[in-house]
């Protein structure tokens, strides 16, 4: 490397700047990053602190369940990929108070089960006299079915968001909306992966259930 | 007399090598590494397409503090919003866009120079930050990290597979287990433990790569903080260019693999001109490590056994 003579003065101020600036950006990044893994519980993989490699407790291992609270027991879904940011960021950097708001969310959403929805639209047209194309209002067969029983407790559903448009469709009577955060740790000498529950929410629903 | 005529060929060759400017090639760079590895948002996307555009279109452009400063805003504002999802080298992207902007606002003297201090000190931080996360974490230390890595993370498959003699199946099935673990609740399953298939050669497997990797961050980290010398340059230049080579062989990491190259490449002797191209043929065989050989062979061998039976 040819040596740079620099003036003692501004000039060696000026480059010291220059060159210590990205450092002491990363060097803060990682320090926070620090603070953030230890006082909020997130992952050592995210956050700028080059911890990736270092810890089975990745983003990965940290899960959600979430369950549908109705009369009959509890029926496990998916939560609908339109919360999934919210959801990476609670995997990420878990926090009570985010999953409070996340289980309050999803209990204002309506649920239905997409079997039964199918079916009421299948009755409907056995129901026309004759065979006729099928129009959007078929799609749309609340009349017929306005009182969906809960199905039994565990049984693998096709439980989804029942859209917005459609007030008056099947619904599940959900009275609650439980949201657990889930984390896996590795035990080396059995190759286990053992889940335990973490933190825990419940949200009631708003009372049409 | 057959030595002196074979040193003097290599010295002829070595004459005929271009030598880099690391403040002309690694913009170029910087604008292929920021069009292939920045997070991949909407609104990120876009606007950083066309300020590459521009800089490729009007390669002054590329030597404007401005620009990066524009990239690093972008990108830095990405991670920002997105830290749940953004992996480190998106961060590493963001500072390299940064040290451009601050490197190119310095007087034509001292670019150079200021690259490649700001250089070093980037790759030994981010290996004193890496070196100190594994450090601290028991289950690193012991080497469960790296087994439960061998026997569940696909982007380690193709080498847990062939050095432990573990069949794909039952990486496969490991990955399976642990979706049936997350995810099994919706499906009526609320599995609370599983366990995976393994082997006994996966254990020192592990043990081998949780002490390399160390080793090699270790030894990166001490060899690129420590103060300049010709002993310690000589020490830098091969272990980060045998980190690239072995670590990104394994586990196919482009962005981070290639940000690394580059900062190799800026904090590299002016007279270096092999050590150049070595870093540069390096960032290429990160390019090609990433390519599914084995996918493609297992197609092609399928595809002629099934013609053959």
């Amino acid at each position: 490397m040819a040596a740079v003579v620099l003036a003692p003065t501004a000039d060696r101020r000026r480059f010291v700047r220059r060159v210590a600036l990205v450092p002491a950006c990363l060097c803060v990044v990682a320090l926070l990053h620090v603070y953030r893994v230890y006082w909020h519980d997130q992952t050592p993989w995210k956050g700028g602190g080059f911890g990736m490699f270092s810890t089975i407790d990745e983003r990965a291992a940290r899960y959600l369940r979430c369950y549908l609270v109705t009369a009959d027991g509890e029926i496990p879904v998916a939560i609908p990929s339109r919360w999934e940011k919210r959801v990476t960021v609670l995997r990420a950097a878990p926090n009570q108070s985010q999953l409070d708001e996340l289980a309050a969310d999803l209990a204002a959403q309506p649920w239905r089960d997409a079997r039964q929805h199918w079916e009421a639209i299948a009755v409907g047209l056995a129901m026309q006299s004759g065979p006729r194309p099928v129009e959007a209002g078929d799609l749309h067969p609340s009349g017929l079915r306005p009182e969906i029983p809960s199905p039994p407790f565990g049984s693998p559903l096709e439980v989804e968001p029942a859209a917005g448009s459609d007030p008056a469709g099947p619904r599940l009577a959900v009275q609650s909306v439980r949201v657990e955060l889930w984390r896996f740790e590795y035990d080396s000498a059995t190759r286990r992966l053992r889940g335990r529950k973490s933190l825990a929410a419940e949200a009631a629903t708003q009372g049409d259930a | 007399m057959a030595g002196i005529a074979w040193t003097r060929r290599l010295r002829q060759a070595i004459g005929r090598v271009p030598n880099l400017d690391p403040l002309e090639v690694l913009p170029l760079l910087s604008v292929m590494l920021l069009l292939l590895h920045a997070p991949q948002v909407w609104y990120l996307q876009f606007p950083l397409t066309l300020l590459c555009v521009a800089g490729l279109v009007f390669r002054p452009l590329l030597r404007q503090p401005a620009v990066w400063y524009l990239a690093a805003t972008m990108v830095g504002a990405t991670v920002y919003l997105n830290w749940e999802s953004a992996d480190n080298h998106k961060y590493m992207i963001g500072y390299w866009c940064l040290m451009l902007c601050s490197v190119f606002t310095l007087p034509a003297g001292q670019q150079a120079r200021a690259l490649a201090v700001t250089s070093r000190l980037l790759i030994g931080l981010c290996m004193a930050w890496a070196v100190f996360w594994k450090a601290i974490n028991p289950q690193y230390l012991d080497g469960s990290f790296f087994e439960y890595t061998l026997l569940v993370d696909q982007r380690f498959a193709d080498f847990a597979g062939q050095l432990s003699a573990i069949s794909r199946q039952t990486l496969l099935d490991n990955r399976q287990l642990v979706q049936l673990l997350t995810e099994g609740h919706v499906r009526g399953l609320p599995v609370e433990t599983v366990v995976l298939a393994g082997n006994e050669v996966v254990r020192p497997l592990a043990q081998v790569l949780t002490w390399w990797t160390i080793l090699i961050e270790l030894v990166l980290a001490a060899a690129f903080l420590w103060p300049h010398g010709r002993r310690v340059a000589v020490i830098r230049n091969a272990s980060l260019l045998l980190f690239g080579v072995t670590t990104y062989a394994i586990a196919p990491v482009v962005g981070f693999g290639w940000t690394l190259m580059l900062l190799g490449l800026a904090q590299c002797e002016a007279r270096a001109r092999w050590l150049k191209l070595a870093y540069l043929g390096a960032f290429m065989l990160i390019l090609v490590y990433a390519a599914p050989f084995t996918a493609v062979a297992e197609l092609v061998l399928g595809r002629l056994s099934g013609a053959g039976g």
